[in-house]
């Protein structure tokens, strides 16, 4: 499946007569509410690639508001928006970025239960990262997953040596954080669910 | 009647504080309706000084309705004003002493940020920051390295933003000395971050226990914002080998080294001035004198 791209210039564009300076939470705020729209799919492989090519600054109180927010809801299971995957981000962007999504958990209302994933996956020259904070156990499920063209619980709970159980939470949490594709698959043997990376 | 501050030097926060002293005393004197400052043996302005008597000014107006005449006798620090656009930004509120015949080239200003006014209204401060970054961001261009260019541009987007919180017009500039030192200044004439903050976070203690709580992770006095942006700034001044200096109500906070220094019971002067330098310290002045040393 071909994912779709959006600039993230092409979002800031009405909202600012510099889109390539993502600044202020305020804007973030609006930005928001405009990128909200165009992640909304309900075909169950789609993705968004979610592209910063010609973005020169984006400051943290921005990040926090549009992609700290993206993050939170996620991992609170908040959202009914596709994944989404960053593209061309340079230094600047990503260092505000990370910044943003590492602290989130601690601003958020204490009130609220502790945010315990607030992660967005990121792809540079081929290579993936994660940026934020996140359980150990997401990142050595994303890892395994890498290699794999796909990826059952059975699969998984062979190569890690985990319960079935618990193969099966941790995939679906991968995929309830945006950070891999749940596939249904009906055979002879019933209903399961294949994983894979967003592709 | 006419009240004259004298400034033999400016070279230090003492200096600036006992100007305060002075100032806030005679600002409160009925009898008193206009001022100058006798900047005459001054032969060369810190970014902290000029943010300093930017404001002062501001306030004089504010409360006496009239401008501060800045006497200034030296050329060159006359042309190093107007090349700040001190005389156009603030006319409302300062006038120079002699008539300026000659607008200077802004060609050879190009390792300045002129000052510009920051709206205290939301909306518009979120549409004056980009410009103001945009401009930062050609100046520093081919000045510093791309490692130093992002967290510069993000400190003065993040401390610019705060301005809306004092509800008054907030004012700022950013300069790029030889070897790269950057200054940012960044001032307004506000109700201070002890009374942006106390309404949320009661029982802080003394006003600089509320300027060292806004630069923690989480902070705001907004209900909706979340207060990522002054921690930010706190990191990448640190990362930066930089001194950040934030004065506000009674309170003076200076973090440099990656230590904290505080004096309270100061001059209460309306407002907040934020003085971040990276890369670099202050040569020829002593902007630590106040504060112990390391």
């Amino acid at each position: 499946m071909t994912a779709k791209i959006i600039s993230i210039v092409d979002i800031a564009r009405p909202l600012t007569s510099l889109p390539f300076i993502l600044a202020t939470r305020f804007t973030g705020k609006r930005f928001w509410e405009q990128m909200q729209t165009h992640l909304h799919d309900d075909r169950v492989e789609a993705f968004v690639l979610l592209s910063f090519a010609g973005v020169e600054i984006m400051d943290a109180s921005f990040a926090d508001e549009v992609f700290g927010t993206l993050a939170s809801k996620r991992g609170r299971k908040d959202d009914m928006l596709c994944p989404v995957i960053l593209i061309d981000v340079n230094n600047t962007c990503l260092e505000n970025l990370r910044m943003a999504l590492e602290t989130r958990p601690d601003r958020e209302p204490r009130e609220q239960e502790r945010l315990r994933n607030c992660v967005l996956p990121l792809l540079k020259d081929g290579t993936w990262t994660l940026i934020g904070k996140f359980e150990d156990h997401v990142l050595q499920t994303f890892h395994t997953l890498q290699h794999c063209d796909t990826l059952t619980a059975r699969d998984l709970a062979e190569q890690l040596g985990l319960n079935l159980n618990a193969a099966s939470t941790r995939l679906k949490t991968l995929a309830d954080l945006g950070l891999a594709q749940r596939i249904e698959i009906r055979d002879a043997q019933g209903k399961q669910y294949v994983y894979r990376m967003l592709q | 009647m006419v009240f004259s501050f004298v400034f033999p030097h400016l070279q230090s926060f003492k200096d600036l504080e006992n100007f305060y002293i002075a100032f806030a005393s005679i600002l409160s004197e009925p009898r008193y309706t206009h001022a100058e400052f006798d900047l005459r043996a001054i032969a060369f302005f810190v970014p902290e000084a000029i943010m300093s008597l930017v404001c002062a000014s501001n306030i004089w107006y504010s409360t006496k309705g009239t401008p501060v005449i800045w006497f200034i006798e030296q050329e060159e620090s006359l042309q190093y004003l107007e090349r700040m656009d001190i005389f156009s930004t603030c006319e409302e509120f300062i006038c120079p002493s002699h008539v300026i015949t000659q607008r200077w080239s802004r060609g050879a200003s190009d390792q300045l940020v002129e000052i510009q006014a920051i709206s205290p209204e939301t909306e518009q401060n979120s549409l004056d920051i980009p410009h103001l970054v945009n401009t930062a961001q050609g100046v520093l261009l081919g000045r510093v390295n791309a490692k130093q260019l992002g967290p510069a541009c993000t400190i003065l987007s993040e401390i610019t933003q705060n301005v809306p919180h004092s509800k008054h017009q907030g004012y700022a500039f950013m300069q790029v000395y030889q070897g790269q030192r950057v200054h940012i200044c960044v001032g307004d004439t506000g109700i201070g971050i002890p009374a942006t903050l106390e309404h949320k976070y009661p029982d802080i203690g003394l006003p600089s226990s509320y300027i060292k709580k806004s630069l923690e992770s989480g902070v705001t006095s907004s209900e909706s914002g979340r207060g990522l942006g002054l921690y930010q700034v706190e990191q990448l001044v640190g990362h930066g080998k930089g001194i950040l200096t934030i004065r506000s109500h009674t309170a003076l906070l200076q973090i440099r080294d990656n230590r904290v220094y505080v004096i309270d019971h100061l001059t209460n002067i309306p407002g907040t001035h934020v003085f971040i330098t990276l890369w670099g310290r202050h040569e020829k002045t002593h902007w630590s004198d106040l504060l112990p040393n390391a």
